[in-house]
């Protein structure tokens, strides 16, 4: 949980430490092992139609569920379809689907914050009261019942997503704005006659790049789970996209013949979402060092 | 505290009702047709146009939300449009297998989370710190459906220990008061029948646990390792009190607030966690129901469960704010 608000905005603001940015992240082991790993993904999902050995969708019935060896790395699926080549494809839908997801949420959410703080009063009120209704829905369930309306499918597990995760970002926005606005600074340069969006590119912006930053990196691995658990649920991606989520209910039905067709997703899964942690944790250390561990 | 309790109750009031007219809207302004989705892509007009008189949706918005309303505060949900049973029904039957998994996997994690964030914070900067906190890392990277077929593979197919699925072994049963397998079997004292179901909970329970178990544990380290460095503390050592009371009467009572703030916030994702874990080990709770009632396109049931899983969170919400006032007598007066 981040700390938000003016106890947030004023640390920020006090901080000193002028050491590169970059620096703080790399001399953090673990985040600099993440930092790798993203790239390594990033790289392979890009490059996946070059990369990948065979078709995504490339059935061979003769090669059905294949162990792995030299001709099928990770093996085949029931439908003789390459494991290895579907894992780089789903590496595609994975990371596509949760920068969707960060973006439009964090878009959603930042707007819907900032009006809220910035003209205070009933606005407020009644946007954080909005806010507390979509924070009483378990996530998954809120999330379910936009794609039992919108019906199953890769954009309608987005935007599921996404909505549930905007009030998220509409409380931290707003508490970082509210907190900024009552600096002793900003009062000042208020009453000098400043303008709002002075404040927002000049005080605003900077302070609340840092939390936001965090959160949309903590997010991005939050969102794999939750796409991959929407596509898990038949809820999501659709087949015969590749996705991980997907890949694991499949394989789930063949655990007792085939185990390799749940461990690789499996473990994609973690190791991307284990990443984004690590890389979200060296970034609030390298934001705020007052919270690094101790 | 009774003021606490009422002025909570009181502020829980609009939130429902946020909730019953966004899960009402939901239905209502999405796009799509509900009547064509429930009649399928081959339903005639006159089909269609059967289908949404039935269920009222000629009628003016205000009229329909006002008879939802009223429905839903007497306590009836609607009609299953896939069972024709009452809605109420259908979920009755459900709710107790996810109380049953939920409870015991908060349970769970409660337990185990706080010892591990204990015990990392008191030997902080220590093997054993960096050893706990690195396998709680992996633990809040691990999605519930991963841990869950990982478990099933070594614990169910590899080392055959646990059932694979499922709440009991078939022709077994265990009739009871509570419908919770479990907790039936204790009542009744039947042995056999509550010893097979707890061999069936045991895998869906630590799936369900294992990610609430590392946030916990991480939350806890947090706010222990804060409380730890205070002088209160000092003092309470240096007055030769003993390691343990210092630690667990002192630093974790004052560590309490976070974390039963999170413990709160964690119940809800219990929930979301519970219908990818029923799906998993095929346990018919709340959490199947709503895959196969989206799948049939039920909507009152779907809208059934969303507004019970709500209020669920809404009072576990309050209980924490109650329980704020039980650990911090300064919130009690406040």
């Amino acid at each position: 949980m981040l700390q938000t608000g003016p106890a947030l905005a004023e640390e920020v603001l006090e901080r000193s430490d002028r050491t590169p940015f970059w620096r703080h992240i790399l001399r953090n082991p673990g985040a600099a092992a993440a930092v790798v790993v993203i790239a390594l993904v990033v790289v392979a999902a890009a490059l996946a139609p070059w990369l990948a050995p065979y078709g995504p969708n490339q059935q061979n019935l003769f090669a059905a569920m294949a162990a792995p060896s030299h001709v099928h790395l990770l093996g085949t699926d029931e439908y003789g379809r390459d494991e290895l080549s579907r894992l780089l494809f789903g590496a595609r839908t994975a990371l596509a689907a949760a920068v969707a997801v960060v973006v439009v949420s964090l878009v959603l959410g930042a707007l819907w914050g900032l009006v809220a703080a910035f003209y205070g009063g009933w606005i407020d009120l009644a946007l954080m009261r909005v806010v507390d209704v979509f924070m009483a829905f378990p996530f998954l369930l809120l999330a379910l019942m936009i794609v039992a309306a919108l019906g199953p499918g890769t954009v309608q597990a987005i935007i599921a997503v996404a909505i549930s995760y905007t009030p998220v970002y509409a409380r931290l926005v707003r508490g970082v704005t509210l907190g900024v606005k009552e600096l002793d600074f900003v009062t000042a340069a208020r009453s000098l006659g400043a303008r709002d969006t002075w404040m927002v590119r000049r005080h605003l912006v900077p302070n609340i790049l840092g939390p936001i930053i965090v959160q949309a990196t903590l997010n991005m691995g939050t969102a794999i789970i939750d796409i991959s658990g929407l596509s898990f649920l038949g809820m999501g991606v659709q087949p015969p996209q590749a996705d991980w989520g997907a890949m694991l209910a499949d394989g789930q039905t063949y655990i007792l013949q085939a185990d390799w067709l749940v461990l690789a997703p499996g473990l994609s899964i973690v190791l991307v979402v284990l990443a984004f942690n690590l890389f979200g944790d060296g970034l609030r250390d390298a934001i705020d060092p007052r919270r690094a561990p101790r | 505290m009774l003021v606490l309790v009422a002025r909570r109750l009181i502020l829980a009031v609009p939130v429902m009702f946020g909730v019953l007219v966004f899960v009402f809207l939901g239905l209502h302004l999405l796009p799509g047709n509900v009547a064509q989705a429930i009649g399928g892509a081959h339903a005639t007009a006159a089909q269609i146009a059967q289908i949404t008189r039935q269920l009222g949706l000629n009628r003016p918005l205000y009229v329909q939300f006002w008879d939802y309303f009223s429905q839903v505060v007497r306590g009836q949900l609607g009609t299953s449009l896939r069972t024709h049973d009452p809605v109420t029904a259908d979920i009755a039957q459900a709710f107790p297998y996810t109380v049953q998994l939920t409870v015991s996997a908060f349970l769970l994690a409660s337990v185990v989370g706080v010892a591990a964030g204990v015990v990392a914070a008191v030997y902080r900067n220590t093997w054993l710190d960096s050893g706990l906190m690195a396998v709680v890392l992996v633990g809040v990277s691990m999605p519930v459906f991963w841990t869950g077929i990982l478990l099933i593979l070594v614990f169910a197919v590899d080392l055959p220990w646990f059932p694979l699925s499922g709440v009991l072994t078939p022709g077994l049963s265990v009739g009871g008061p509570t419908g919770m397998p479990v907790l039936d079997g204790l009542l009744t004292a039947n042995w056999h029948g509550m010893g097979d179901a707890f061999m069936h909970l045991v895998l869906p329970a630590v799936t369900l646990a294992t990610y609430t178990v590392a946030f916990i544990a991480r939350m806890t380290r947090a706010a222990m390792v804060e409380v730890l460095q205070q002088d209160f503390l000092r003092t309470a050592r240096a007055k030769g009190l003993p390691g343990r009371a210092v630690v667990l009467r002192h630093a974790l009572r004052n560590a309490a607030l976070p974390i039963v703030t999170i413990m709160g916030i964690q119940f809800g994702a219990l929930l979301s966690g519970a219908v990818l874990t029923e799906t998993i080990f095929a346990i018919p709770g709340l959490g199947r129901l709503t895959i196969v009632s989206i799948l049939f396109r039920d909507y009152p049931v779907v809208q059934g469960i969303v507004l019970l899983a709500a209020l669920v969170f809404v009072v576990v919400n309050l209980a924490t704010d109650v329980l704020y006032g039980v650990l911090d007598p300064r919130i009690r007066y406040q």
